[in-house]
């Protein structure tokens, strides 16, 4: 079933190394991972195990020191930064742990900043962010300024923002760590709904309950996947 | 007391805690400061303090007002002295003097002296004493008793080697001998550089009525107690009025005199002053800058103590407690940065009086004294209070439950931005002003400097003589001088021509009413009048002013021949509207016998030439033979196609071979002369430029600050919009874009402040309006260029974020 699936991401052999002062420190030492479409990808592990590193990489946030990284078929090693810049904008959507919304800007305005940046045309902008809004439950908000609103809402809006564009792959770092259970329940909740809307996740998170969401789930430590396992539902 | 002890050695700690954030603060405070004490120690010096008289304030200059002649400086003939002196009701005690050069020929070199002639009552009047010796006294402004001098305390040191003994000695003034009876005190001078005082004792026919019309004195005097400048004003008026009724048709057309009373120091200081103030307002800018420069720095740092404020607010100080340490720091801040200017000012107010000390009135009253120091302390803790009220204010309003909530520094605008955005508009808008005004006066230097002056300066070595000496006492021995003079000048190598004339244009004139043969003037019409000035053959032809008409002035016109002038155009616009010029005759006031007085025929007719840099009128003038009426006063000018200066050393040597105990002085190039006039406003323009340029600076550093802290704050926020996919153009943009509003709002207010205040503007610049399009139009893109500049560093910096920082918690 895997196999028929289309491949979206390709890491192979993937390193970091961060210099620091004269320390080197290794966040990744050959990673091997394959991320299809459709599919939900929990990340797990200890803290400073790399988890954030290995995202970073996935949303062309970083660039790997060593290995190779192909997304939908394409190597991404050799792309000028503007080049990355479209990507992250087409391609990929964003959920931080601390939400990082823009106090700035009202829910509307943070929602609509990707499509600000692809140049789409403000008609479509403005049915595409209320979609958005509407489809997380805080579209009665638009007006409001971020700092006005409750962690979960804030969160809310921060997944319609990454979703706002329509992108290839979900990324998320910690979701829920800034939320009380019950907020998070909802988020988690909100994932899910667009999972089975067809969305490919892939999810850092320390929660192994929340874990149990995702079809695969990575074990991260030192930088180096210790273990892989399949979800029942998923590995059948 | 404890508290604000503690509160002070808190804010030393916290300023050696932070020293990148402490220098620049105090760089910039004592470029304010010290800008404006050394500004304000010449504003002391030259307007604020009293003249060093006793009672200064009630001495006073008075002069004649013929307005109606364009003269508003007359001074006053011997028996009208005499009225004033005894007839006023306001006045405690009057003096008469005037200025001549005299020469000092017993010691060598010979040296040409600067004499005032001054009625006994002149030292009671300022209430100056010798020493050693003494004053006049009042039996020696009587004829016989009057070969008496008082030194200067100069001229006793430099020619004396302050000998005591030289009271009651005699020296030669001139080839006439003088017993010294007294020096004055060191500094004084009056009424302006005067070497040597002679006491004034006029002659019977001074004296008598036939001479009342001839003004030769200035009247200095000391108001009685409790009278006004304006009492004394209204009274010495209503004295001229009753005189110009007793004496109508005596002196036709002054019938119109009136008085003018100033303060000898209003007299001193004069235009002077116009341009401190003027500069004074301009420093006070650059020191705000500095303020808002200094209150955006302290702004950021309260930022960055955000906890420490939340904490100390947790601990229980009130909001009050809190304003009040912030205010304290700041404080200590400005005094820091006072002591530095006070540094500063040291060496600034050398360089400004260095600027131009021959014309800055008072200039060896220049120092930093106590007011200096206590207005720097003052200015300091003023300025500690305007830069550091709104951080004190901020840092009050902290909520210490918003602080320790975790993550809500996003909120980077807010009030406090909004602050640092104002006050970097303020200080962009003020550099504008300051820009704007610098260049106003460029502009107005350029236009004065091109405005045609009718002679050719470049090429011309000028001269000055007295030639005082008894033995050219009548009027054919100072001819022949001349005559000798220039005939060993002509003949030097590399000289082109040469001439006399007994005033140089750009300096002093004297103006004179004439008479136009067959023209009667009415009884209230206003009398010819024309600058005069008496000539050698070769003056215009060295000056290169050029023959319009008829001849110019040559040997044929020596003293027995028929008397001869030659006039500029102006005097013919003004004068002879109806036609050409040349074959009418002028007689000056000297009566109406044709052979005391005869008429002049006017020969010539000649190009104008400018005589002040700013008059936008030429005078009428005429210029007579000097053998038909020569004066001890001459300057010389030579045309050579060397450098003019290379004939110096010729000159004094054919000047010494002709008389070994004449000087000459104030030898320079006329050109040197024409550049001088501009000397008062191209002071202001330097001083104004170093402020300008100074408020660019800081201007930009400001905003350099301001954006890069913002960048700093915002370093989340770029990494957010990278990782939604902006590029770095975008990021650049806006960060861009941002200080372009910025310094466009600055400009905006800026140009508006400029156009308000553009009055002020006028009365300090000439040849160019005051709301000059052009000006304003460089002044602007200046401004707009070094904002950007300022930006771009920290704009590329926030392009360099990197995106990853996004999923970093803080
Ligand atoms: N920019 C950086 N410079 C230097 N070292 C870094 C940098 N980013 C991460 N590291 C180091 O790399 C290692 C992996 O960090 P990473 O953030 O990926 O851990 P993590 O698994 O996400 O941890 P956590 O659960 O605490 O978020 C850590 O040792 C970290 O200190
Ligand atoms: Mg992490």
């Amino acid at each position: 079933m895997a196999s028929k699936a289309e491949r979206l991401i390709a890491l192979e052999g993937i390193t970091k190394v961060f210099t620091t002062d004269e320390v080197e420190t290794h966040a990744l030492e050959g990673v091997h991972l394959t991320i299809d479409k459709g599919e939900w990808i929990s990340v797990i592990g200890p803290s400073g195990s790399g988890k954030s590193t290995l995202l970073a990489i996935l949303g062309l946030l970083d660039t790997p020191s060593g290995g190779s990284y192909t997304l939908r078929g394409r190597p991404a090693a050799g792309l000028s930064a503007a080049e990355m810049s479209r990507l992250r904008n087409q391609e990929i959507g964003f959920i931080f742990q601390t939400f990082n919304l823009i106090g700035d800007l009202s829910v509307y305005e943070n929602v609509e900043l990707p499509l600000v940046y692809r140049k789409v045309p403000p008609a479509e902008r403005r049915e595409k962010v209320m979609k958005a809004l509407d489809r997380v439950g805080v579209a009665h908000r638009a007006r409001h300024l971020p700092g006005q609103l409750s962690g979960g809402q804030q969160q809310r809006v921060a997944v319609a923002r990454a979703v706002v564009g329509d992108p290839a792959i979900l990324l998320a770092d910690e979701p829920t760590g800034n939320l009380d259970s019950k907020n998070g329940q909802a988020v988690m909740q909100l994932l899910h709904e667009l999972h089975e809307g067809g969305a490919t996740i892939a999810m850092v998170t320390h929660d192994v309950a929340f874990a149990r969401h995702a079809t695969r789930t990575i074990s991260l430590f030192d930088g180096r996947i210790v273990e892989e396992s399949h979800a029942p539902g998923a590995a059948a | 007391m404890h508290d604000f002890l503690q509160d002070v050695r808190f804010a030393l700690r916290m300023l050696r805690k932070a020293p990148a954030f402490t220098i620049a603060a105090l760089v910039v405070l004592a470029l304010g400061i010290g800008a404006t004490s050394a500004i304000f120690s010449v504003v002391n010096a030259v307007v604020l303090r009293p003249l060093p008289y006793p009672d200064s304030d009630r001495i006073v200059v008075i002069h004649q007002d013929f307005r109606t002649a364009g003269l508003d400086e007359m001074a006053f003939g011997i028996p009208e002295y005499h009225d004033f002196r005894d007839q006023n009701r306001s006045l405690e005690a009057v003096a008469a003097y005037q200025l001549r050069d005299k020469n000092l020929a017993s010691v060598d070199p010979p040296e040409r002296l600067l004499v005032a002639t001054v009625s006994p009552a002149f030292f009671p009047v300022l209430k100056i004493e010798a020493a050693p010796g003494r004053v006049f006294t009042p039996d020696e402004a009587k004829a016989g008793n009057d070969r008496v001098v008082l030194l200067s305390h100069a001229l006793w040191q430099r020619r004396f080697g302050g000998d005591t003994s030289i009271v009651g000695r005699s020296v030669a003034l001139s080839g006439e001998p003088y017993t010294v009876v007294g020096v004055l005190p060191r500094g004084f001078v009056l009424p302006q550089k005067v070497d040597v005082w002679v006491p004034l004792a006029p002659t019977e026919l001074e004296s008598s009525e036939e001479r009342r019309n001839w003004r030769n004195y200035d009247l200095l005097a000391r108001l009685k107690t409790g009278v006004s400048v304006e009492q004394a004003q209204e009274d010495l008026t209503a004295l001229r009025r009753r005189m110009n009724e007793e004496h109508e048709g005596a002196a036709p057309g002054t019938s119109q005199l009136l008085v003018k009373v100033r303060t000898l120091k209003d007299f001193t200081v004069g235009e002077t002053q116009t341009t401190l103030v003027f500069l004074l307002g301009a420093v006070a800018f650059v020191l705000l800058i500095a303020c808002a420069n200094v209150a955006n720095l302290l702004l950021a740092r309260a930022a960055v103590r955000q906890r420490e404020i939340a904490v100390r607010a947790a601990l229980g100080a009130g909001s009050g407690r809190i304003a009040v340490q912030f205010l304290v720091e700041s404080a200590v801040l400005a005094v820091l940065g006072g002591a530095l200017g006070l540094l500063l000012a040291l060496w600034g107010v050398d360089a400004l009086v260095a600027i131009d000390p021959d014309r800055l009135p008072r200039a060896e009253e220049i120092h930093l004294d106590g007011v200096v120091v206590a207005f720097t302390l003052g200015v300091s803790l003023v300025t500690g209070l305007v830069f550091g009220v709104i951080p004190a204010i901020h840092a009050s309003r902290v909520d210490p439950a918003d602080v320790l909530k975790e993550g809500s520094r996003g909120t980077a605008g807010g009030r406090m931005g909004r602050f640092r955005n104002a006050l970097v508009v303020a200080q962009i808008a003020l550099a504008l002003m300051l820009l704007a005004g610098a260049g106003l006066m460029t502009r107005s230097l350029t236009a004065m400097a091109r405005m045609p002056l009718g002679f050719e300066p470049e090429g011309v070595l000028t001269a000055k003589l007295a030639i005082t000496n008894p033995r050219y006492k009548e009027d054919k021995a100072k001819a022949a001088f001349a005559r000798d003079l220039l005939a060993r000048v002509r003949n030097l190598p590399g000289v082109a021509g040469a001439g006399i004339t007994t005033n140089l244009p750009i300096s002093v004139r004297y103006s004179q009413s004439f008479r136009i043969e067959g023209k009667t003037p009415a009884e209230h019409e206003r009398w010819p009048y024309a600058v005069h000035r008496e000539i050698t053959p070769g003056y215009l032809e060295a000056m290169r002013v050029p023959l319009i008409e008829g001849r110019m002035l040559s040997d044929q016109d020596h003293e027995d021949a028929p008397r001869a002038v030659v006039v500029n155009q102006a005097l013919v616009k003004t004068y002879f509207p109806e036609g050409s010029a040349v074959g009418r005759r002028i007689r000056p006031p000297c009566g109406d016998d044709e052979k005391t007085c005869p008429f002049r025929t006017i020969v010539g007719v000649v190009g104008d030439v400018r005589e002040v840099s700013s008059e936008e009128t030429i005078a009428p003038t005429f210029y007579a033979s000097y053998a038909q009426g020569p004066w001890h006063n001459l300057n010389i000018v030579i045309r050579t196609s060397q450098d003019p200066l290379s004939l110096v050393a010729a000159l004094r040597s054919e000047i010494r071979a002709l008389d070994r105990e004449q000087p000459i002085y104030d030898v320079l190039p006329m050109q040197a002369r024409v550049e001088q006039r501009l000397g008062p406003r191209r002071f202001a323009l330097e001083v104004l430029s170093v402020f300008a340029i100074t408020a660019l600076i800081l201007a930009a550093v400001g905003l350099y600050g301001v954006t890069s802290y913002m960048v700093t704050q915002r370093t989340r926020e770029f990494g957010i919009r990278l990782a939604l996919g902006a590029e770095a153009r975008d990021i650049l943009g806006m960060v861009l874009k941002r200080s372009l509003v910025l310094a466009g709002i600055g400009i905006g207010v800026g140009l508006a402040a400029s156009l308000a205040l553009s009055r002020v503007m006028a009365s300090v610049i000439y040849g160019v309006s005051e709301r000059d399009p052009l000006t304003l139009a460089i002044a602007c893109p200046v401004l707009a260029a070094a904002a950007m500049l300022a930006s771009f560093f920290p704009a590329r910096r926030a392009t360099r974020v990197p995106p990853a920082i996004a999923l970093r918690s803080e």
